[in-house]
């Protein structure tokens, strides 16, 4: 009776929840909050029982010395607490917390994004190899790679600023630029039309697990 | 009562847009929803298409469309000048400034799509893609015969064949169930070749509902798995949510038990010790449907660890992912329906990716041609 029962709900959430095709409506924002809401629910439980109660759980087994980023922890969380106080002396104990994470974590990400994306990115237009065993057809790889990515740049600048210096003597300078732009949109188009390509693959992909679970579920 | 002043016709206080002709109604103080939805996603400024400023003049006249101002499409069409120096305006007697800057333009607005107009192409598109889907999926004709085997397939398949199989493999579930269907097409055939290889897998979550799709997807591979195969695996260990993202992924390196909510129980069931980092496993995947949690994991792991890292991601991220492919970083990328068909195919599998092979052909094909006749249209259009 309860897998029954339970068949019957998925069925009408999964179809409460695709009925926003049609339009937005009453049925698809029941369905969203509820599914919200579960949400919700279930990550404040994972949280109480993987996080704070497992940790309070296992320092019972912690030698003392162990034991310090663990009270640590709970005297910064003890003050953050203090956030919600009417005092305004009192609220600012809660800034010590909420700065010591965000310098920490910034510094961390700072320092991430430097070492693993911006440097090894910059360096990467020397690892395009369009043929492996021909220089020339590197370097002219590399060669278009940068011309493409500094039109991107142009066409992102405001033209406004551009078009200042626009007389007969440099109408030339600014038809290349105009050109460049051009290439430059024409590339950034191409590569939203890509993302957007492979969001909608992956869309249609998640549908059809629905379809198909909805027909195993009832035939 | 609103009357409308392109058709006459009159219409309740709180309408829209007019229900004898469809305009929008004069004085409509919100934009409806989905014009307000449709207004996020046009560009504050119009976008240059020959040549013409992309900021206009400021003396170009204005349509009032809902809480913006848009310059109409024929204004914007016309050659730019330069602006006119404004003129001193004449007030009219008895009507104040406001009210005449205020005043209804005179001019007709530029033609465009209704609001329902728009609904019903959408629910057309919506049904032609549904029923090409429910029909690959009642009549599965296409079976692939030797479907396509990219590079990232055989690589990812490599890497893992040749573990030992005393291997541990470190594996991080960063999805949601809300991407869970088509991640646990790419997650199932991987986990699959895990338990054939006997190696020990720990799985980990930057997600709070990261755990519950592991032990998902552990399910599946348990229930399609053959008995004898599922038998003779070690069972999986699962250090479960890790809050912290950055913070936690840094800790990660340095300690992978202590950095576990339960550190004991964690040694106790991998046979890590405390001191031991993320080297001591010989293989990293992250399951992934967040560029950011991939992200995360290329700049806090894999440039501190000699483990290799693979990703596994929706096939929504995968383009943004790619750099960090060919730079090494990742070491191998997965990403969307193919590479999860790919990989069954390798493991010998007619699992999930095969059942929906004819689905996702019609389906596919559906989307080009919406593709194909939407640029046909735009271009016929001009726009």
């Amino acid at each position: 009776m309860a897998n029954y029962l339970g068949v019957i709900f998925t069925t009408i959430i999964t179809v409460a929840i695709f009925s926003r095709v049609l339009r937005p409506n009453k049925v698809f924002r029941w369905a969203a909050y509820l599914l919200l809401g579960l949400g919700a629910g279930y990550t404040a439980a994972v949280v109480l029982k993987d996080v704070l109660l497992a940790s309070l759980v296992s320092a019972k087994t912690l030698h003392i010395t162990q034991l310090a980023p663990l009270l640590a922890a709970l005297i910064l969380a003890l003050l953050l607490i203090l956030r919600f106080s009417s005092s305004p002396q009192t609220r600012a104990w809660g800034l010590i917390p909420l700065g010591l994470m965000a310098g920490a974590g910034g510094a961390l990400v700072l320092a991430g994004a430097l070492r693993g994306s911006l440097l090894p990115q910059l360096m990467s237009p020397s690892h395009i190899q369009l043929a492996p065993h021909s220089f020339t057809l590197n370097v002219i790889g590399v060669v278009v790679a940068t011309f493409v990515t500094l039109g991107v740049l142009i066409y992102l600048l405001p033209e406004a600023k551009a078009s200042k210096t626009t007389d007969s003597e440099t109408a030339w300078l600014m038809w290349i630029l105009y050109g460049w732009r051009t290439l430059g949109y024409w590339a950034l188009m191409l590569a939203l039309g890509i993302f957007l390509a492979s969001t909608a693959g992956a869309r249609l992909t998640l549908l059809i697990e629905r379809v198909q679970y909805l027909l195993h579920l009832w035939f | 009562m609103k009357i409308c002043p392109h058709c006459g016709a009159e219409n309740p206080d709180d309408a829209e847009f007019c229900y004898q002709c469809n305009e929008l109604l004069a004085g409509s103080g919100k934009p409806p929803r989905l014009l307000s939805q449709i207004q996020g996603l046009i560009p504050a400024e119009p976008v240059i298409t020959s040549g013409r400023l992309r900021n206009p003049p400021l003396d170009l006249p204005r349509v009032k469309l809902g809480e913006r101002d848009i310059p109409t499409a024929t204004q914007a069409n016309e050659p730019i000048t330069a602006p006119k120096k404004r003129q001193p305006s004449k007030t009219k007697p008895g009507i104040s400034r406001h009210a005449q800057k205020t005043e209804p333009r005179l001019t007709p607005p530029p033609p465009r799509t209704s609001p329902r107009k728009q609904l019903s192409t959408l629910t057309i598109v919506a049904g032609i893609i549904l029923g090409l889907v429910l029909l690959g999926s009642l009549t599965n004709l296409l079976t692939p015969s030797q479907p396509f085997i990219s590079n990232s397939a055989k690589n990812a398949y490599s890497f893992i064949e040749i573990l030992p199989p005393s291997a541990r493999v470190l594996l991080s579930w960063d999805y949601d169930p809300a991407t869970q269907g088509e991640m646990e097409l790419l997650a199932q055939p991987i986990l699959q070749h895990l338990l054939r290889k006997r190696v020990q897998t720990v799985s980990m979550s930057l997600r709070p509902l990261g755990p519950g799709v592991a032990t998902d997807a552990y399910s599946l591979s348990y229930r399609l798995g053959a008995k004898n195969v599922v038998a003779a695996a070690p069972p999986p260990v699962n250090f479960g949510f890790i809050p912290g993202e950055n913070v936690a992924l840094r800790s990660l390196t340095l300690s992978p038990v202590t950095t576990s909510s339960r550190p004991t129980q964690m040694a106790q069931a991998t046979g890590l010790k405390q001191k031991e980092t993320i080297n001591a496993f010989d293989l990293i995947i992250e399951f992934s449907s967040d560029f950011a949690n991939s992200q995360q994991w290329v700049e806090q792991v894999s440039v501190r660890s000699q483990s290799p890292l693979i990703v596994v991601a929706s096939g929504a991220v995968a383009p943004a992912l790619q750099p960090y492919e060919q730079t090494g970083q990742i070491r191998v990328l997965l990403s969307g329906y193919p590479d999860a068909l790919a990989y069954e195919e390798l493991l010998g599998q007619n699992g999930p990716a095969h059942h929906q092979a004819t689905a996702q052909t019609l389906a596919q094909l559906a989307l080009l041609g919406i593709i194909i006749l939407a640029a046909f249209h735009s271009l016929l259009k001009g726009r």
